[in-house]
């Protein structure tokens, strides 16, 4: 129950942005105001429960009409700017699962660590530059956020759709069985190589307003905040890193906090000595 | 190390600035007509 907490807001990022019920019992979509808002996670919203709209499928669809979408763009900067990739970490449904699914015993192993940059690929290809070219939305086409939660209800619930299905439902099917299957083995591969969202709120991660500390003073480099990392990454040796989530796992350690970036001195002024164990004038990093 | 406040003010004013001119555009009224029509795409079927 360490991480109780991130697990209730990861479902509340899953029902909240969902919460047409209606959608599911009559099968139809919801076309009210709130269609206008984008949500700040890859939520689909050819859902039938959706209430907000995809940020990519936005930017795509602007992409495609040869604009870009200057609302779609601002409103991920300015959670991105306040908060990084927190909303990756804490209310992503689809990072949920896949944090799920890496529960399940069995063989595990790491992502190469040029798989990093290819969301950076897939976001200025698949969401920019092959929309603009094609006028197609080509990461909505292969998006398996998209085949859970639009593609598999609306074939289940509605004849019509399923009388249309063809080959390219079948290759949305596989690439995300794809990750389902891989996210068993390795954490969150498709946050870490492919979500063009993550892509764009990792860029933030430097300059956020919240920000991860940590001290090297109390740090005794044990690496258990690896081992606990969803990303697998070592907020120790970078905090500021583009991928981490910002999903606050690793403050368990005392060693590393979350603060903002105003903050000069997180854990006070390691520069004076700190007494320790009644000895007056031992430097803390001393105590070790 | 005044960097990145520095960097964050300037991020926080260039993004808001990007919002308002979003919105200023009435693109809200183009991403609710998107989010309102099935997106065939998304479903696998277009």
């Amino acid at each position: 129950m360490r991480y109780l907490k991130r697990r209730i807001f990861q479902g509340l990022g899953a029902v909240l942005p969902n919460a047409w019920i209606p959608g599911f019992l009559s099968a139809s979509l919801y076309q009210g105001p709130m269609k206008g808002v984008c949500t700040p996670l890859l939520n689909c919203y050819a859902c039938p429960s959706a209430l907000l709209s995809c940020p990519i499928g936005s930017l795509q669809h602007f992409a495609a009409a040869g604009n870009i979408s200057w609302y779609a763009v601002g409103t991920l900067s300015v959670i991105g700017a306040s908060v990084g990739r927190m909303t990756c970490g804490t209310l992503c449904p689809f990072g949920a699962l896949q944090d799920l699914l890496y529960k399940f015993r069995g063989w595990k192993a790491s992502l190469p660590h040029w798989t990093r940059y290819l969301r950076y690929a897939v976001l200025v290809g698949l969401v920019f530059v092959i929309p603009f070219l094609t006028r197609e939305n080509w990461f909505s086409k292969l998006c398996p956020v998209g085949t859970l939660m639009g593609g598999l209800p609306w074939v289940t619930m509605n004849a019509g759709v399923r009388s249309m299905v063809r080959s390219m439902f079948w290759v949305k099917i596989a690439i995300l069985l794809f990750f389902v299957t891989t996210s068993t083995m390795a954490k969150r591969p498709f946050c870490r190589a492919v979500c063009p969202l993550g892509a764009i709120f990792s860029l933030f991660n430097k300059s956020s307003f919240l920000q991860l500390a940590w001290d090297p003073d109390t740090c005794t480099k044990c690496g258990k905040c690896q081992q606990i990392c969803p990303v697998d990454i070592r907020p120790d040796r970078n905090p500021t890193d583009p991928d981490c989530l910002r999903c606050l796992d690793c403050t368990l350690c005392p060693s590393l906090k979350l603060t903002t970036v105003f903050q000069r001195k997180p854990f006070g002024d390691a520069a004076f000595p700190v007494p320790v164990a009644g000895v007056p004038g031992v430097p803390r990093a001393s105590a070790h | 190390m005044m960097g990145r406040p520095v960097a964050f003010l300037v991020t926080a004013v260039g993004a808001v600035s990007i919002l308002f001119f979003g919105i200023f555009r009435k693109e809200i009224a183009e991403v609710l007509i998107n989010g309102a029509l099935l997106c065939l795409s998304c479903i696998g079927i277009g």
